[in-house]
């Protein structure tokens, strides 16, 4: 039979030897430290079907997070609005831009088509298949199902909206900032007094840290939270996994 | 070893089957294996080569850095937002389940516009909270993809589901639908120049106002129309006796029994736990009753169980299985006994001195005392009759369906002398109307079809095909009316005879009414919008009778004569109170009783073929619904099936084996079924029930072979005829072959440990600690080391998780299993899979049959003596074996130091600091090492993707049951139960979002919140003032294998029995 590999390789036999290892152990942990959502997800940023700008709305406008996200302090899920709650606006505002044709195309339950009648093309009235369909969001902080992530119990544990989201009020296209990880969720819930604001600061407030505040202030808050043991982030598994 | 060496303290041995008592090989096969053999192989023709194989292709196709994406996932808002839906948070919403045996009010959890789990309804006087299994099953039934989904006619035919809930499925149903209402209006038409001659109805009995009210109006503009009221299990007994009793022109009353009063129960073959009418109730009454409660440390009672149940029973059923004394007679020797009873009484009470001659002619010399060859049934009958009256005015004697209208009639009797009736036996107006007897309206529906008198026949409800007695050969006769339209929530026999096929709106699906067993109104509103274009009962009734068209909506509030505000409120709270019948003071006329009981004749069977309702199907109409076929039948632990139930004696006497094929023949027809041996029947009784066997049960599913809705058992109806519709004289021999069934009942045994606990009311009462330190406290308890110290964490946490289950109180209904299978999104395997050990229910009920060593029923409460097996006394005859069982609800123990942690490879159950063994099912790799440590064999493992089944579009929309709280467990994954930790988080956080801390104390698992004896308490074991913190300082109260030292968070409480000191040894 002939040999499969050539004779030289023989002599390389101690460098394969030496390397191999090594290299696959290398390669597993560039894998399991690039190819987690520490990095791939971070900056994920898709694009929406309407080219929403927070940018514009949270930012410069200065609407409250809690205007369109209002289940924020009740339920597990912040809310995507309803596209009812654009339209408060937007039935007055911007009537005519193109970018909306699919929100406002959501109310018209029927629509004009063209369509050929004797060689003549006219406007014909028909029902809309897309009246009162969803507008399909994409998700991009996205927590993995078996793990139920409660906005409410966070929101009224003065959690800013900023520690997890970012600076909302200056993307223009939302991206994702945190990893969202479990080791990320842990680290917070260990560290908790760096991460929740004194009771007077607004959740929404985007810009506010220590530095506002009077130096002595932070060291005592700090104090106080962790001796007072009103919060208890819990870190056992079945908080999060059911 | 046989578990009868062991030492047993009070002189019983408990054991799971009869393979276990004989310590064959078999069951110690089962016991030394974690699961039965080759429940770890995959046994399917896929082998792992093949996986391999077609893995490599995509493997192959996936390559790249395409894995590495994740996949975009869409948010999809409302459009316009409904009012008052907060998007993660569950709506509660009252509604009720009519049923002709009595409604339940109902509390129905909502999620985003899908109902998905049913509770009770608190305050409602039917069951108060609580349901039964049959409840809990129904949010499976709504999403059955087996449902009928269109209208089918023979000319229009079905709407093609085969790609699920399509666009065009909804088109051309809802073309169907409008086809078929020009039909109806044709009809319509025609029938109002003939007044309705030549229609038919026919349906079951009647609870709701509003469709009373519409058949009313129907009458009126069609007075020559028909209509007939069917069902199988029907209350024709006990509606002609009380129709002699109270010299009534009609069968418009029931019998309501209280038994919160009663301190003599003797129920007379009536399962009144499980198959009764009105049976939550009864139950509910019946563990209130004896309920109990002594403090370890104070010594006192707070509660006393203070009554005695006797049953008389042919059958092994649940009802006689908690009985204190059971008495096993063959169906009509029942009835000798109820003669023999009241002849007893009216002995020592005064009685109408023509009712006392009826009975004395009836009874004449008859001697009891060779009913069985071990009880002394003339002392069982000189005890009870003795009781009875000593506590005359608050006991009560409870005739159950299956026997004769003679004996509802000797029932009464004996009650009204007993001074019973308005005390602990209520008379008072039917909540479900029928104008005439079943069997009599369905027998004059036939002559009418044969006369050609019909030629529309309407059927509203019910499967008269499958179910009708069979000596009217309904079905063929049925081929001989015009036109056939059938209103039915699935397929059946009935709608595959039909012209007309009309999906049924589901109750959930429905406006409407409906009245409970004792006559409350009850109002069933809609939690979604009907899945199928169908018909509700009302609209098809004033449809074909050309009513004017009305909401359903609009029609209950119309009888009602409800103004907004009211309407609105009592919908909210779901019932109208006050709006129970009053009782009826009967005044009897003893002359024409005792015509009727002179009429009655003592029957001398040899051999006996009883009829009894299933656990799981009831009359066939839960065939199609998994979480009721896999649910193991309380006394046989059968699954998916039915069989020929005989006793022992009666076994060995054929010379057949469990699952041997014996014949049956009765009434001209011929059976041949599976047998299995019940200890405790009665002998030369064979019962079978009903309800399977069904031919027609929609789609089958033929790529997925691990749920299975094919016609699973037998059908026993072909036996049953007009005038024996609960026993009969039959003849039964050895046939050839086995049939194949399946039982759990030696799965996740734990063998020749005393697990299950009891002791009598005497024993508790006179000497209690010794009791306690002798019949509950474990053996070995003491002589085991504290090896551990107590967890610093478990002192920190404010809360710590505990349930206590009462055994006292639980009866072994199996409601808490089908509960926790709907909140914990637990799927169903199939037969196949249950035969291999891997049902996955989290909450397992182990039942243990008890027997005392030598035959006197009870004997085994002797002081004192030890067990000998090789005393000739002790020897089991197992020929005779007078039994009762033990129920007991095996959840996971939560244990502190638990076993199953120590030995996961990859920390995938951990222990909170709240004291709950967590399972955290994405780490879980599967090695199943917990589960082999597990001692008390509470793991369940996935060895299938049983979700793989919704990407079939045909089977999607049963995706909609889950629970959005729960995570849905795939293949490779352990899982068990969590003391549902879902809500233990949602009440957390919702406590912190509220700010009120009572939210912690107000909710509860879902066990604990079904079951209908409040039998299971859960609660913060930290706060002194909570339930189960008190139930832990009852004196009852043990935990399962203490030796083990792993602290079990879930302990239980011992039964209490309450014999009788004159039944017991050496009384006799």
């Amino acid at each position: 039979m002939k040999p499969i590999f050539p004779k030289g390789i023989d002599d390389l036999k101690p460098v394969i030897f030496l390397t191999a290892l090594p290299s696959v152990i290398g390669i597993v942990l560039i894998f399991n430290f690039y190819f987690t959502d520490a990095h791939l997800s971070v900056g994920y940023k898709p694009d929406q079907p309407i080219p929403f700008s927070h940018q514009l709305h949270a930012g410069e406008m200065g609407i409250d997070c809690r205007y369109c996200h209002t289940n924020v302090e009740k339920s597990p899920h912040a809310t995507v609005p309803p596209a009812q709650v654009c339209m408060n606006c937007h039935k007055h505002v911007k009537k005519e831009s193109p970018v909306l044709d699919i929100l406002r195309n959501r109310f018209e339950k029927y629509i004009e088509v063209d369509e050929k009648v004797g060689g003549e093309v006219v406007k014909v009235k028909v029902e809309n298949d897309d009246y009162l369909k969803p507008i399909p969001w994409v998700r991009i902080h996205n927590v993995p199902d078996y793990a139920y992530f409660d906005h409410s119990a966070h929101v009224n544990a003065n959690v800013g909206c900023v520690e997890c989201h970012g600076r909302i009020d200056q993307m223009p296209v939302v991206k994702q900032e945190k990893p969202l990880t479990m080791f990320w969720c842990l680290d917070c819930h260990r560290n908790y007094e760096d991460h929740v604001r004194p009771e007077h600061v607004d959740i929404t407030d985007m810009q506010w840290n220590w530095s506002n505040e009077e130096i002595s202030k932070e060291a005592d808050f700090k104090k106080s939270l962790l001796e007072s043991k009103k919060l208890n982030p819990p870190e056992e598994c079945s908080a999060c996994h059911r | 070893m046989s578990p009868l060496n062991g030492n047993k303290e009070n002189g019983k041995t408990y054991w799971r089957s009869l393979e276990e008592l004989e310590g064959s090989a078999d069951f110690k096969e089962y016991l030394h294996r974690e699961f039965p053999e080759g429940s770890s192989e995959m046994s399917d023709p896929f082998s792992r080569r093949g996986f391999m194989k077609v893995m490599a292709a995509s493997f192959a196709l996936a390559g790249g850095m395409t894995g590495c994406r994740r996949p975009e996932e869409k948010i999809m808002p409302y459009t316009k937002a409904p009012e008052d839906i907060i998007p993660g948070k569950s709506v509660y919403i009252a509604t009720s389940s009519p049923r002709s045996r009595g409604s339940l009010g109902l509390m129905v959890k909502s999620d985003a516009g899908r109902p998905t789990k049913i509770e009770g309804l608190p305050g409602h006087p039917a069951n108060n909270g609580s349901t039964d299994s049959a409840a809990q099953a129904d949010i499976l039934d709504l999403y059955n993809p087996f449902r009928q989904k269109s209208v089918k006619t023979n000319e229009i035919p079905e709407a093609d589901f085969s790609k699920g809930m399509s666009p065009e499925f909804r088109k051309s149903s809802q073309k169907n639908l409008k086809a078929l209402k020009a039909h109806l209006a044709e009809l319509a038409k025609k029938y109002k120049e003939s007044k309705g001659a030549g229609l038919s109805f026919l349906g079951s009995p009647v609870t709701s106002p509003t469709q009373l009210a519409v058949i009313n109006e129907a009458k009126k503009a069609l007075p020559n129309a028909k209509w007939h009221t069917w069902e199988a299990l029907n209350d024709d007994n006990s509606a002609s006796a009380l129709k002699t009793y109270l010299s009534a022109d009609k069968y418009d009353n029931q019998v309501n029994y209280d038994l919160t009063k009663a301190a003599t129960i003797v129920a007379l073959d009536s399962d009144f736990m499980m198959t009764e009418r009105n049976s939550v109730k009864l139950l509910q009454d019946y563990a209130e009753s004896r309920r109990i409660y002594k403090n370890k440390e104070s010594k006192k009672y707070e509660n006393k169980l203070e009554n005695r149940f006797y049953a008389v029973e042919a059958a092994f059923s649940v009802t006689g299985s908690n009985a204190d004394h059971r008495l096993r007679l063959k169906s009509s020797k029942i009835q000798d006994f109820a003669f023999a009873l009241a002849s007893k009484i009216a002995a020592k009470l005064p009685i109408d001195a023509n009712l006392k001659k009826a009975i004395d002619a009836y009874t004449g010399t008859k001697d009891f005392g060779a009913l069985t060859a071990s009880v002394s049934g003339n002392k069982f009958l000189d005890t009870v009759a003795e009781e009875l009256v000593a506590n005359k005015g608050k006991s009560v004697i409870m005739v159950g369906e299956k026997q004769p209208a003679a004996v509802h009639l000797l029932g009464l009797v004996i009650n009204t002398a007993l001074g019973n009736i308005d005390n602990t036996v209520k008379i008072t107006e039917k909540s479900a109307k029928s104008e005439n007897l079943a069997a009599e309206s369905i027998q004059l529906l036939k002559n009418d079809i044969i006369a050609d008198k019909v030629e529309t026949l309407v059927i509203l409800d019910g499967n008269p095909v499958y179910d009708a007695p069979a000596d009217l050969k309904f079905g063929e006769s049925l081929a001989k009316a015009k036109e056939v339209i059938t209103l039915t929530l699935f397929p059946t026999e009935t709608s595959q005879a039909s012209s007309i096929v009309i999906p049924n709106n589901h109750y959930l699906e429905s406006w409407g009414d409906t009245r409970s067993y004792d006559g409350t109104i009850s109002f069933v509103q809609p939690l979604i919008a009907p899945l199928f274009n169908g018909m509700s009962v009302t609209e098809l009734i004033a449809a074909v009778t050309g009513l004017e068209a009305k909401k359903d909506h609009k029609r209950v509030q119309e009888t009602h004569k409800l103004d907004k505000a009211s309407w609105e409120k009592s919908i909210q709270s779901g019932y109208l109170a006050d709006t129970a019948y009053g009782s009826i003071i009967p005044s009897s006329n003893p002359s024409e009783i005792s015509a009727v009981l002179k009429t009655a004749k003592s029957v001398d069977n040899d051999f006996e073929l009883i009829f009894t309702p299933d656990y799981s199907t009831i009359d066939g109409r839960y065939s199609n619904n998994g979480w009721m076929q896999e649910l193991p039948d309380p006394i046989t632990k059968l699954v998916w099936d039915n069989a020929a139930l005989v006793s022992y004696k009666t076994a060995e006497d054929l010379e057949v084996q469990p699952r041997d094929i014996i014949s049956i023949s009765a009434n001209g027809e011929n059976l041949n079924v599976p047998v299995w041996v019940v200890p405790g029947m009665a002998d030369n009784t064979v019962a079978v029930t009903l309800g399977y066997g069904r031919s027609e049960l929609g789609e089958q599913s033929d790529d997925r072979e691990y749920v299975e809705y094919t016609d699973r058992g037998f059908n026993a109806y072909p036996l049953r005829k007009r005038d024996s519709l609960s026993f009969v004289g039959a003849k039964v021999t050895k046939g050839s072959g086995q049939g194949d069934l399946v039982t759990t009942q030696d799965h996740w045994a734990m063998e020749d440990r005393d697990l299950a606990k009891e002791v009598t009311l005497a024993d508790f009462d006179n000497d209690y600690e010794a009791t306690v330190k002798n019949k509950l406290e474990d053996q070995y308890a003491t002589v085991a080391p504290k090896m551990y110290s107590d967890r610093k964490e478990f002192k920190e946490a404010d809360l710590q998780w505990g349930m206590v289950i009462d055994l006292n109180s639980c009866v072994g209904c199996g409601t808490c299993t089908v509960a926790c299978q709907a909140e914990n999104n637990i799927p169903v395997v199939g037969k196949e899979r249950v035969s291999e050990g891997r049902e996955m229910h989290w909450i397992r009920m182990d039942r243990y049959f008890y027997s005392g060593k030598d035959s006197e029923v009870q004997s085994w409460y002797g002081e004192g003596d030890k067990f000998d097996e090789n005393k000739e006394a002790n020897k089991v005859d197992l020929h005779d074996l007078e039994v009762g069982a033990l129920h007991q609800p095996v959840p996971c123990m939560q244990c502190e130091e638990a076993p199953c942690e120590q030995v996961c490879p990859v920390a995938a159950t951990q222990h909170s600091p709240e004291g709950l063994n967590d399972m955290v099912y994405n780490r879980c790799i599967g090695t199943r090492y917990c589960l082999n440590n597990c001692p008390f064999k509470v793991r369940r493992f996935n060895y299938f993707n049983f979700q793989e089944d919704f990407k079939d579009k045909r089977f999607e929309v049963q995706k909609m049951v889950h629970n959005p709280n729960v995570t849905v467990r795939s293949r490779g994954v352990m899982e068990k139960c969590t003391y549902c930790v879902q809500r233990i988080n949602e009440a957390k956080i919702d406590a912190k979002v509220r700010k009120d801390e009572s939210i912690i104390n107000s909710f509860t698992t879902a066990c604990a919140q079904a079951c209908p004896t409040k039998a299971i308490t859960f609660g913060n074991q930290n706060d002194e003032t909570s339930a189960v913190s008190k139930m832990q300082k009852e004196a009852r109260n043990y935990t399962l294998l203490p030796h083990l030292n792993v602290r079990p968070r879930t302990s239980f409480l011992g039964k209490v029995s309450n014999p009788s000191e004159k039944l017991a040894k050496g009384n006799s």
